[in-house]
């Protein structure tokens, strides 16, 4: 099927932009690498009159690293530009992991983290990994920019906290200890996955571990219990040792997660797999 | 999906038939629920059922059929409707079930609601959990309102946080069933009965009459067919299929052989006329 017939904005700064968002209201939407908002168009569950383009706009494009360490990956980012960017690779490189398997090439090469960040379609990857790493969202919209933990960015299925004339402009990640290791595994049948956990490992006094379940339910969720285990945890114990003490907690955990039976699987193997994930990312940031 | 709401309510089963018979109002208890209209009277209306999930709306064009009703005992409606930009349909059946009970002074009214719904359709897609977790949060906004309105019943009845007002959405299997409701109930002058009600948050189950078929339920004594005449109201003239047809047929058969027999051709417009008026029937509102 076709795509209904639209009007095409192509801004060429932000201003422009939230202006034409303004104007038109619930009639546009931005466009960004186009990997949902063209699929939904054409299949025409998404109507809309007006489609702004900001694939234009300077300086939302790539990775930098602010001047206090801070890793900034502007919305537009391709998923294929995370995983082979130098920075990341050196600074988050199980971050890098996660980009070069998302989906497939195609969505790889035209897919923006923005992008996939504001459709919030629960299958993802990315949002579980920016959840565990800490990271934080900045908006811009008319009344100027403000920055959102990625924890409470994510609001639910297709929702999140961005109001709706305001623009995802960048990714923000604040900078990894040397005693930091992170890691993403995921399973799925299809190119989405049934179950992601991050994790962020820190053997920094003290020690700290971020755990965090993705695609299972309508957000990314935090395995408490885990992570308040891991806290009491001898710092000297082996990847083993580490696991063998938390996969009690990491199953209480599991048990608690909202997870429903669908195409990705049953609620009870989903939960399963939390426990077997949990594991191989949990050990794959161990030294 | 299936969707249950058990209460039992501090109203009498007039109070709760005035809500829950009166289509117009019972809409504006449902959540997107806009532009009722009645099509046919006591029978059939149209209404708008508009929803979003995240950027993804719905804008549904609906007929509500009340299939059958038994006065201050039961309803049962119909309601179904599609998207046109989406191709997405819904399919909702509700059987409403009222009973009123005596405790002493107390009267209580006991609510049973089922509802089946089904939705297909490319927002389908979406996945069978979001779809049932907006339909859930339907169904507990309802709740919520109904609350509400109960609550403007009749002036000085009151409505205490003690009464059991539950809610049960689960699978077309009948399985995991959530419960997302609390309870509420209320007595005559504000005076909770403890011994009448079960405690907060306690879902009453399988003591109101199950819901019927509409086949059922019209073979049921006392049940009314929502086109029947009912006592009180306003009469409105209706004509009566098949006799209108007859009637016609019959009319211009005498306005042939009444000008065939040299009689005035005044008979071709006189006859079906009468033939119509005698199709002419009374019908209460």
């Amino acid at each position: 099927m076709r795509a209904k017939k639209f009007f095409l904005h192509r801004p060429r700064d932000l201003a422009e932009a939230i202006a034409l968002k303004v104007e038109h209201g619930d009639a546009a939407t931005f466009h960004a690498g186009g990997t949902e908002l063209l699929v939904a168009l054409k299949a025409h569950v998404l109507r809309y009159e007006h489609v702004i383009d900001i694939k234009q706009i300077a300086g939302l494009k790539g990775v930098r690293v602010r001047d206090d360490g801070t890793i900034s990956i502007g919305s537009l980012t391709t998923h294929d530009s995370i995983a082979n960017d130098p920075i990341i690779r050196a600074s988050l490189p199980g971050y890098a992991e996660l980009s070069e398997h998302v989906a497939n090439i195609r969505v790889r090469i035209a897919g923006t983290l923005g992008g996939v960040l504001c459709f919030a379609e629960p299958h993802a990857d990315a949002p579980t990994m920016l959840c565990a790493l800490d990271a934080w969202v900045v908006l811009a919209g008319p009344d100027g920019e403000r920055e959102v933990p990625s924890r409470d960015f994510h609001l639910g299925e297709f929702a999140t906290a961005r109001a709706d004339d305001e623009l995802l402009t960048s990714i923000e990640i604040a900078p990894q200890s040397p005693g930091t290791r992170s890691a993403y595994r995921a399973f799925g049948h299809t190119e989405r996955p049934a179950v992601g956990i991050g994790a962020v490992w820190s053997t920094d006094n003290p020690q700290r571990l971020s755990l965090w379940a993705g695609a299972i339910s309508a957000s990314p969720t935090r395995l408490a219990r885990a992570e308040d285990a891991a806290a009491t945890l001898a710092a000297d114990l082996g990847a083993e040792e580490v696991w063998q003490r938390l996969r009690s907690a990491v199953a209480a955990d599991a048990e608690d997660i909202d997870a429903h039976d669908d195409l990705h699987g049953g609620a009870d193997y989903k939960r399963h797999l939390v426990s077997v994930l949990a594991e191989r990312a949990l050990k794959a940031c161990m030294p | 999906m299936d969707f249950r709401i058990d209460a039992l309510l501090p109203a009498t089963a007039t109070q709760l038939w005035e809500i829950f018979f009166d289509v117009k109002r019972v809409a504006t208890l449902i959540p997107g629920c806009e532009n009722v209209e009645e099509v046919e009277k006591l029978k059939v209306f149209s209404a708008v059922m508009r929803q979003k999930i995240g950027p993804f709306k719905l804008d549904v064009p609906t007929r509500i059929d009340i299939e059958s009703y038994e006065i201050e005992r039961q309803v049962s409606l119909k309601a179904a409707g599609r998207d046109k930009a989406t191709g997405t349909t819904i399919d909702v059946g509700m059987v409403v079930n009222l009973e009123e009970q005596r405790d002493g002074n107390e009267v209580l009214c006991k609510l049973d609601v089922s509802a089946s719904m089904q939705v297909a359709g490319r927002l389908a897609s979406l996945g069978y959990p979001i779809v049932r977790k907006r339909s859930e949060q339907l169904f507990a906004e309802f709740e919520e309102r109904l609350r509400a309105e109960l609550a403007n019943l009749d002036g000085g009845r009151s409505l205490e946080p003690q009464a059991a007002l539950a809610t049960t959405a689960g699978l077309e299997e009948g399985t995991a069933a959530v419960g997302v409701g609390d309870a509420v109930t209320a007595a005559a002058g504000g005076t909770a009965k403890a011994g009448a009600v079960p405690a907060a948050g306690t879902p009453v189950r399988d003591h109101a009459p199950r819901p019927q078929s509409s086949g059922q339920a019209a073979r049921t004594a006392g049940v009314v067919p929502a086109s029947s005449p009912r006592g009180g109201g306003a009469t409105e003239l209706v004509f009566l299929w098949p006799r209108l047809g007859i009637n016609v047929v019959a009319a211009l058969g005498v306005a042939h052989g009444a000008v065939a027999l040299g009689q005035s051709p005044w008979w071709w417009l006189a006859a079906p006329l009468l033939g119509v008026a005698a199709s002419l029937g009374k019908r209460a509102g």
